[in-house]
């Protein structure tokens, strides 16, 4: 059993600045957990405490239910796929596999056959007598992969390994990540930047900002019921609309959007009842692909059009606002959707998302 | 436009072969100069011997240099290689010096520059700047302190008196510091990870990978020490235990001929070491001062 328990973690460096502030969190063992957010939000940070890279300033980490905060990483039973590979330069990729089966005195013969078996789980069986410097940025992830889970570890850490991939690599890797994982059923901590590698990797995804946790929840939860603006702003791509407008409460709620009044869906009418939220200035938030095209909704002009293969995405000006629509390519329709020509479009009631503009925070999570 | 440009790089071909020869004659004098016999040396340069014997002065207007000998003869070499031990004696004791030397600079530089790398704080930053001013500084400066620790030790006067300041120079540590700095960290931290001992890290990650700092390290002190005439003079007042830059130093008209055979055996340890290790140095030096840490 491998869960991971952050207990009120915090990490300062030189006694001022705040990396990672007051971290709580339950992994389970087997789960999939990404840690994601910008540069500098924290999270390699966490996963560097976690491995025992870095010392933890404030609060406790247990592995296993046994508390770590003063085991040495090698005591861990953890392994890490760093950024950088982390290759040693002078070993053959079968030394570097073998190295921690070699200082953890297994014998020649499993030592062997532990190699040999993970160099065939990866596809690198060709590669074992190469030196790093020999092999593409591909075949390196590969190696290091296989270095980590030769040990057949209790934690699984990996900090951006993607990240210094090509686009192309980067989408094969990725799937290779998945099915690894089904295979090694072991827990994972995995940091990222970005969140297309969050949401399809995660069983649930950690959104990290300026040290301080914005959001844990699977995938879908923090795609549809983000917590706040940064999340909803951070996941998703195209990125979500937002429109500074105003929450009236008449008979029902309504949002004033540009002169419109824009109806809620009944479940967002009783999330708000139900928590009683006055009328105020707020954010509204909406998807892209949740914007659509209706002759009786707001008028725009089309100022950029992205063809992205199997969609459109259509940059439309209306009044000081713009918003982001996709639409699904359609040649046809494509010529009155080109740069310059007038749309119309309205929201999805059930799809708003609802900021209170002072907080910040969803109103229906609130 | 072309002309200027190709006159330009004809001059700077013909002044670098200049100097290029310049550097090489002296080189090439004495290799050639080592096959001639007793009588031709006598007469190609007794003269100048025996001008400065008289004290009036050591450039002699007869003087013949000759680089390609009359007739080809080992007789100097026999000379110093079979008949006559004590200049074997001479190069036994530069070797005895320099080897203990060269080693015991690449354990302490390794060993010290490792601990720069992996605890940086204040207090190893003021210790690693005194190093460099210690570099800075030349050893005439410290042949005094030197000198009188030497005295206080009760090794004055002994081998010791060279080999331990040798041993604890402080450039090989500079060099070895700059060059383990650009190990990435994550490489030392990979190996914590597989279970690596501060001393596995060291000895099975960094070293291997500082393999030209070494080699060039080695180059560098082998022939800084295999040159030394200041040091053994002043600490070392034994003349049998004098290493052969001094003897060689201090030759004398009689001997000019076996002084040629004995400065090529003399070139010959440094030579094959720079030749052999000639891309680890290159490689080595340009590493470490591309300071990056």
């Amino acid at each position: 059993m491998a869960e991971i328990t952050l207990t009120h973690v915090k990490k300062i460096y030189d006694k001022s600045v705040v990396a990672v502030q007051d971290f709580n969190m339950e992994i389970q063992d087997k789960e999939f957990i990404v840690l994601v957010g910008p540069s500098g939000c924290g999270k390699s940070t966490t996963l560097r405490m976690i491995a025992g890279l870095e010392e933890i300033s404030e609060g406790e980490i247990a592995i296993g239910g046994k508390v770590v905060n003063r085991v040495p990483p090698k005591d861990r039973d953890i392994a890490m796929v760093f950024q950088d590979y982390a290759l040693y330069p002078h070993m053959t990729v079968y030394d570097n596999i073998a190295y921690g089966l070699k200082l953890r005195k297994f014998p020649k013969r499993v030592i062997d056959q532990k190699v040999r078996e993970a160099a065939e789980i990866l596809d690198i069986s060709d590669l074992l007598k190469r030196k790093p410097k020999a092999l593409s940025g591909g075949q390196r992830q590969r190696v290091a992969i296989g270095r980590a889970i030769v040990r057949s570890p209790k934690v699984f850490l990996m900090d951006e390994p993607l990240s210094n991939l090509d686009a192309k690599l980067r989408n094969q890797m990725r799937t290779e990540i998945i099915k690894l994982r089904q295979r090694i059923q072991t827990t994972f901590v995995y940091v990222t930047h970005d969140q297309t590698e969050a949401m399809t990797l995660g069983d649930r995804i950690v959104i990290m900002k300026d040290g301080f946790v914005q959001q844990i929840g699977s995938p879908r939860e923090v795609f549809h019921n983000p917590a706040n603006l940064f999340v909803a702003g951070f996941i998703g791509t195209p990125q979500m609309n937002f429109f500074h407008c105003r929450l009236e409460r008449g008979e029902e709620y309504y949002v004033c959007l540009a002169g419109r009044r824009l109806p809620l869906a009944p479940e967002k009418q009783k999330r708000l009842a139900a928590k009683a939220v006055p009328p105020q200035e707020i954010v509204l938030g909406i998807r892209p692909e949740h914007v659509v095209l209706q002759d009786d909704g707001y008028t725009g002009t089309v100022e950029v059009t992205e063809m992205m293969g199997s969609n459109l995405h259509l940059h439309v000006r209306f009044g000081d606002d713009e918003a982001v629509i996709l639409v699904p390519d359609d040649e046809e329709q494509d010529c009155s959707l080109a740069l310059g020509h007038t749309v119309h479009f309205t929201f999805s009631s059930d799809r708003m998302h609802l900021f209170s503009k002072e907080t910040e925070r969803n109103l229906e999570l609130e | 436009m072309k002309k200027p440009r190709l006159l330009g790089r004809t001059a700077l071909t013909i002044l670098a072969a200049v100097f290029a020869l310049a550097f090489v004659l002296p080189t090439l004098l004495t290799i050639t100069n080592s096959f001639m016999t007793q009588s031709e040396i006598t007469a190609n340069y007794g003269q100048v011997f025996e001008t400065a014997k008289d004290g009036k002065s050591y450039i002699s207007e007869t003087i013949n240099l000759k680089f390609i000998p009359d007739k080809v003869s080992f007789s100097q070499y026999i000379t110093v290689l079979f008949r006559s031990p004590d200049y074997l004696l001479k190069f036994w004791n530069s070797v005895i010096l320099v080897v203990p030397i060269v080693l015991g600079q690449l354990a302490v530089a390794s060993i010290a520059a490792y601990g720069f790398t992996r605890w940086r704080g204040k207090v190893s930053d003021v210790i690693f700047f005194s190093y460099v001013i210690l570099m800075l500084m030349p050893y005439q400066v410290t042949l005094v302190p030197n000198y009188l620790v030497s005295d206080w030790l009760k090794i004055l006067n002994t081998r010791w008196a060279i080999i331990l300041p040798g041993t604890f120079a402080p450039f090989s540590v500079f060099l070895l510091t700059k060059f383990m700095r650009r190990i990435p960290r994550s490489l030392i931290e990979a190996a914590k990870l597989d279970g690596s001992s501060e001393w596995q890290i060291f000895k099975n990650i960094c070293l291997p990978q500082c393999r030209s700092a070494l080699y060039s390290i080695a180059i560098l002190v082998f022939i800084d020490y295999w040159n030394m005439v200041e040091q053994p003079i002043i600490l070392l007042q034994d003349a049998t235990q004098q290493p052969l830059s001094v003897y060689l130093s201090t030759i004398n008209a009689g001997e000019i001929g076996i002084a040629f055979a004995i400065a090529v055996i003399y070139m010959i340890p440094g030579l094959l070491l720079f030749l052999h290790g000639e891309e680890y140095l290159v490689e080595g030096i340009a590493h470490s001062g591309s300071v990056k840490g």
